[in-house]
């Protein structure tokens, strides 16, 4: 059968009123949860996953792969609206899509991502189509040594992301990777710094401490500025895009699009790094790099549609391979299995309606999405209308609740707290959140591979660069971070002989 | 005077928690049981939870409500089980990692896996089988012994978790051969790591296994479980090669110890029938389980076994003690 | 901070110089008990303490260049919303679980908006009762998620 045959079977399974219904019903709900920080895809998929043994498994399969990527859509709004980043992923829309919220661009700013998320949705999706089984068998070839080389990469676009000096990038991307590691180390078993608390057992979760540097230093920064008294982004400006604004962000949005499908199809973490690449790679190529972090729509279309790639070609490991790539992808492997469908190659040839039914049902939910979203963006933008009295006990409860109902864990909450106090800290000292956090995330990942790499080699180091994909990234990395060092060390030498 | 008063609200206490247990064996359970899964959303454990509560639900009317309370690899959740009422509406999906592993891997447990608890019913159990990759120059357990033995320490095992490293673990201690560790977080990137040859072997689930057996990425050489395992009828059995050896990953139910034995009865005789049942039976063979619906003297009798054979595990390989 | 001498020190820099060595300080000290292990097998302590290392490392560049580059001082602060948003974030971990979700997102919303002098006592109370009704809605009723609604309900 060609593509277009087999999209068109696809579009008779996906296309039928209950499925069209349930792919509704998915990306609605996906939307609403990633909006609300805190409860993630993960917590709904799985409550809703009893209801769904009683569905066809292709109904199913369309209804819990809509919540997944609907909220990956929904998670740029309160990025954008408050700087409450609810997933790593849409960390860095914060820094350029916030700014141009309080320009009074929100409105622009909700569009790009959508428009950048529907491309980049359905690109996402014929890549699944075209070429699953080839960028399946190039993730495959991923072993410990690439992926910490991948890692190392990660960590020198946070310095290339961050905003002011360069030694304090380099600060907050160690403390955050610090942070990461405490827990009980996965390799040899022992306890790091968790004071005999259970709790700490797993380590420091993600959500609170993003949570806590950006949603509560946030409030507290805006209330100390104004005392509560000013209304805080009422502009509301327009809501379509200039045409300036489409010159400036087509590319972003191809080349977001590009490293997402890429980067989304290695398991743990090549999500995020989408996201972060993206947001390095426009800033690098940007003629003009200064206007990033001050309102670059850039800064927002490469990212979304980095993680929105991200999220469909996330898909091919368990569609062709069989293999999870993360959390979500392993509990609907879980789902296929209980409807008795084992994931892997086969699922292509015997099972098309249900490879086929889905992919079609992407593409249709990516359209509904932006259907549902776009009429949303104008009641959104009104939100900031509200009085920041009013907004900021607000925001104080959605944090609160949300990040308890991550884990049902008080402990949860105190953690958002302290990292309330810690984040505040570090934005008056110069130190910013989003490396930080890059550091949390891909610090722990990084010893891990690191250490795994040096165990299956007997200690040799030279794995690393023997390996040529391994080899390739590092050399990547090495010249990002010269490219990132040479002109601030200058800077900064130009700086002190003024001074003097 | 005052120690009358306190007499009197002692005795109304004894009778009013008279009447409420009694209460209880006549008409439990009188409103929702709540089980608490120290997993997160969506692990193994969760799902079958919520797939007895839906047939519990059909069947007998009861409600059962899940609570997920994840961390410190189960500690968190079974901490708060051993804490709550024994009235029967409260118990804790328990299993290998928050029984077995916890308690021979922490000095300072919140609870004992035996004292603490009293077992309700099994639930499910998994076996685990000895994979390597097709082109592996082992045709057998005995293979992977003798090859071990000339190198000893370049054979290298990968576990995704506690129990698939204690199969090997024990494999390496009742056959004396030295293998290399290599931890991974979760079982796919192991899986994967396996198939492109990165490490030589590993135990693992069955059901989990079955996709790579299938379209030969991996090759079995003998299941954990005493007796072949019906989905693998062509892969012997370890024990055959390596006398006593047997490891099997078990998941059941257990209620805060003190639950009165009509209760636990009925919480018994309710998920044991939801467990019989057709559907159940097939949904948790394709998630690679066996239904397990034992009575409550049996459960106890494998938590009590598992606590010391873990314990002489953890000492023997040498694995460090959370302090 | 006097505003015509200029500073003798970089103030900003003084502050992260404080924050980044404090953290690797205590990465020194709690983690001093775990293993270096070598390149070959790692032990728990080999990146831990290395990156503690590192922060001490940075936090003297730091304080070095808090003396050598421009003189900056520390951005303006008032610590007293930073103190009550924090303080609102604690008590909601502390009463959830004995009072009940409807309670308590009323007193924490309440509390929190003293973080801004600019409301008046009804409007405070009308919307910490809006709040509590809408998070009960939305988390409890909407999306089904097990938090207690009141004290006396398990």
């Amino acid at each position: 059968m060609t593509l277009v045959e087999s999209l068109l079977a696809g579009f008779s399974v996906a296309a039928t009123p209950s499925n069209l219904l349930f792919c509704l019903l998915g990306v609605t709900l996906g939307t609403l949860i990633g909006v609300l920080p805190g409860l993630g895809p993960t917590a709904t998929i799985s409550l809703l996953l009893p209801f769904t043994f009683g569905l066809d498994p292709v109904t199913s399969l369309i209804m819990l792969a809509g919540i997944y990527y609907g909220a990956q859509y929904g998670g740029s709004t309160t990025a954008i609206l408050i700087n409450l980043p609810g997933e790593a992923s849409s960390v860095v829309t914060c820094l350029d899509g916030y700014q141009m919220a309080r320009q009074g661009r929100a409105g622009t700013a909700l569009t790009i991502a959508a428009l950048g998320s529907l491309f980049a949705g359905i690109v996402g999706s014929f890549v699944i189509a075209l070429w699953g089984p080839v960028l399946a068998d190039f993730a495959r070839g991923f072993s410990s040594p690439e992926y910490f080389a991948l890692m190392v990469l990660g960590l020198v676009a946070a310095i290339v992301l961050a905003q002011g000096s360069l030694l304090n990038a380099i600060a907050a991307i160690m403390m955050g990777m610090f942070i990461g590691l405490i827990g009980i180390d996965r390799t040899s078993g022992v306890a790091r710094y968790t004071f005999g608390q259970p709790e700490l057992f797993d380590g420091i979760g993600f959500v609170p401490v993003a949570m806590g540097v950006f949603g509560l230093v946030e409030i507290a920064v805006n209330l100390e500025q104004t005392q509560g008294k000013r209304q805080v982004l009422s502009q509301v400006g327009r809501l379509w895009l200039t045409r300036d604004d489409v010159a400036k962000a087509y590319r972003a949005v191809l080349r977001g699009t590009g490293i997402g499908c890429l980067l989304g199809i290695l398991p743990g973490g090549g999500a995020v790094l989408g996201s972060f690449a993206s947001y390095a790679l426009e800033r690098r190529v940007s003629r003009d790099p200064a206007r990033f972090g001050h309102g670059a729509i850039e800064g927002v279309a490469g990212p979304e549609s980095a993680n929105n790639a991200a999220a469909q070609t996330s898909f091919i490991p368990l569609l062709t391979l069989g293999i999870p790539s993360n959390g979500i992808m392993a509990l609907l492997m879980g789902a296929m299995m209980v409807q008795g469908i084992a994931p892997g190659p086969e699922v292509m040839t015997s099972r098309p309606e249900l490879f086929w039914g889905l992919i079609a049902s992407m593409l249709i939910g990516n359209l509904l999405l932006v259907v549902i979203n776009l009429p949303m963006i104008g009641i959104w933008v009104k939100l900031l209308h509200v009085p920041y009295r009013i907004l900021f006990p607000t925001i104080l409860i959605v944090c609160c609740v949300g990040v308890y109902t991550l884990n049902n864990s008080i402990f949860e909450v105190v953690v958002m707290a302290g990292f309330g106090v810690f984040g505040y800290a570090m934005r008056k000292s110069g130190c910013e959140g989003a490396p930080f956090l890059l550091g949390l995330i891909l610090g722990p990942l990084m010893e891990e591979h690191l250490r795994r790499a040096m165990l299956i080699s007997f200690g040799d180091p030279s794995v690393f660069v023997t390996r040529p994909v391994s080899a390739v990234l590092l050399l990547i990395a090495v010249l990002l971070f010269a490219f990132a060092v040479i002109p601030s060390v200058s800077l900064m030498r130009a700086k002190t002989f003024e001074e003097d | 005077m005052l120690r009358n008063v306190l007499l009197a609200v002692a005795a109304a206490c004894i009778g009013v928690s008279a009447a409420s247990a009694q209460g209880a064996g006549a008409n439990f359970p009188s409103k929702p049981i709540r089980v608490i899964v120290p997993f997160p959303p969506g692990q193994s454990a969760d799902i079958i939870v919520r797939l007895l509560a839906d047939k519990i639900k059909k069947q007998s009317g009861a409600t059962v409500v899940v609570e997920n309370k994840p961390g410190g690899n189960a500690i968190i959740g079974a901490s708060e089980a051993a804490r709550a009422r024994p009235d029967g509406y409260t118990l804790l999906m328990a299993g290998t990692t928050a029984m077995s592993a916890a308690a021979s891997m922490n000095a300072n447990l919140p609870y004992d896996p035996v004292k603490s608890f009293t077992p309700v019913t099994g639930v499910a159990l998994n076996s685990y089988v000895l994979v390597v990759k097709p082109d592996y120059p082992a045709n057998s357990v005995q293979d992977i012994v003798e090859l071990a033995r000339k190198s000893p320490g370049k054979l290298s095992f990968g576990s995704g978790n506690q129990s698939s490293r204690m199969a090997a673990e024990l494999f390496k201690t009742m056959t004396g051969v030295e293998l290399l560790h290599i931890p991974y977080q979760g079982t796919e990137q192991a899986m994967s790591d396996l198939v492109n040859g990165q490490i030589t072997m590993m135990f693992n689930g069955v059901m989990t296994s079955n996709p790579y057996l299938k379209r030969k990425d991996l090759k079995a050489l003998g299941v954990s479980s005493q007796a072949r395992e019906p989905e693998l009828p062509d892969v012997p059995v370890i024990g055959d090669t390596v006398a006593g050896y047997s490891f099997i990953a078990w998941q059941g139910l257990v209620a805060p110890a003190g639950v009165p034995r009509e209760t636990v009865a009925t919480l018994n005789r309710l998920f044991t029938d939801a467990l019989k049942d057709g559907e159940i039976y097939a949904r948790l063979n394709g998630l690679g389980m066996t239904v397990w619906p034992v009575s409550q003297e049996e459960l106890g009798k494998v938590i009590a076994e598992d606590k010391v054979k873990w314990r002489m595990l953890v000492t023997k390989a040498g694995i460090p003690v959370v302090q | 901070m006097t505003s015509k001498a200029p500073a003798a020190v970089d103030r900003q820099d003084v502050l992260a110089a404080l924050l980044v060595g404090a953290v690797g300080l205590a990465g020194l000290w709690f983690g001093r008990g775990l293993a270096w292990g070598q390149a070959s097998a790692m032990g728990p302590g080999y990146l831990p303490l290395g990156i503690s290392w590192l922060l001490i490392t940075i936090a003297l560049l730091l304080g070095a260049r808090a003396y050598l580059g421009p003189k900056r001082k520390l951005p303006a602060m008032n610590l007293r919303p930073l103190a009550v948003i924090t303080a609102a974030s604690l008590l909601f971990g502390f009463l959830l679980e004995r009072l009940g979700l409807v309670c308590t997102t009323f007193v924490v919303a309440v509390l929190a908006s003293f973080a801004s002098a600019d409301s008046s006592l009804r409007e405070r109370l009308v919307l910490a009762a809006t709040l509590s009704i809408a998070s009960t809605v939305v988390f409890v009723f909407l999306l089904g998620q097990p938090i207690r609604l009141w004290w006396w309900l398990e």
